[in-house]
């Protein structure tokens, strides 16, 4: 299997994990996803977390506007529209969404590749370049009132 | 019941206490810690009836925290509440001393059915 049919794969698993993660909590059922190959956005918000195994070296991330990661963040901490959210706490709901997430990818993955390793999240606002050893793909997720582009990158085999 | 939560999200700890609120611990003191060395300062100072906490946190993650509770003789409940819920992890979990793992994400009824599983009563 080629690296880029292997992240391919890789991002089948991240779509489930963000519906499991949709579903269970943010009480959103239906989540349309559309596949594309590397949009790369230029200065977008997102958080990332790298996930480390002998299969390769892989980072996953969600990238949305601030407007959308409030509304992300609002429905997960149970909060209201006229309740205030701090940029903080926009950033410290988002990151804890990516490690589920990407939690969820590591659950889904690991009899693949039982020595894979889950980092800590980072947030941060600009763009992903891509080196020539490395793949990457984005996926974007529409929610009912928001969209995200959900990032798989992956480091390609020696 | 004296209850602490531990996780470096913050987010996540209010989520965390909601839930054990709507689990039945709506009566419960709540502490809380952003990792395993403000956890063992908060442990220090209370009589813990129950500890819930992340396993990746920096400085201290959840299973070094466990250790060295357990190694310090303290035999307080201890359970994970974390995204490494792989196999693997609640094997490790459970051979250092923890009662039970939570895979995130959940729900109120896995927090309900895991604590009553557990022996640990609202």
């Amino acid at each position: 299997m080629s690296d880029a049919e292997e992240l391919e794969r890789w991002c089948d698993v991240l779509a489930e994990a963000f519906s499991e993660l949709a579903e269970s909590a943010l009480f959103v059922e239906d989540v349309d996803f559309t596949r594309m190959g590397w949009f790369n956005s230029k200065d977008v918000p997102g958080s990332y977390i790298p996930l480390v195994g002998d299969s390769g070296t892989y980072t996953f991330g969600i990238q949305g506007s601030w407007k959308d990661f409030s509304k992300l963040s609002r429905r997960f901490l149970f909060l209201g529209e006229e309740e205030e959210i701090s940029n903080e706490e926009v950033v410290d709901a988002v990151n804890e969404l990516c490690n589920i997430m990407v939690g969820g990818v590591k659950r889904r993955m690991v009899t693949y590749d039982p020595s894979l390793k889950l980092g800590l999240p980072s947030f941060f606002t600009g763009s992903i370049h891509v080196t020539s050893d490395q793949e990457a793909r984005e996926t974007i997720a529409d929610m009912e009132t928001e969209r995200f582009h959900l990032v798989a990158v992956k480091r390609r085999a020696e | 019941m004296e209850i602490l939560i531990t996780d470096d999200s913050k987010a996540m700890r209010m989520i965390v206490m909601r839930h054990l609120r709507q689990a039945g611990f709506e009566d419960a003191d709540f502490y809380e810690a952003g990792n395993g060395i403000e956890g063992l300062e908060v442990v220090e100072d209370h009589d813990l009836d129950l500890i819930l906490s992340d396993w990746n946190m920096p400085e201290m993650d959840g299973y070094e925290f466990l250790i060295q509770l357990r190694s310090r003789g303290l035999e307080v409940p201890f359970g994970f509440v974390t995204s490494e819920n792989t196999p693997d992890m609640l094997s490790k979990a459970r051979n250092a001393g923890a009662m039970f793992l939570i895979g995130k994400p959940f729900t109120v009824d896995i927090f309900r059915e895991t604590l009553r599983a557990a022996g640990v009563a609202g």
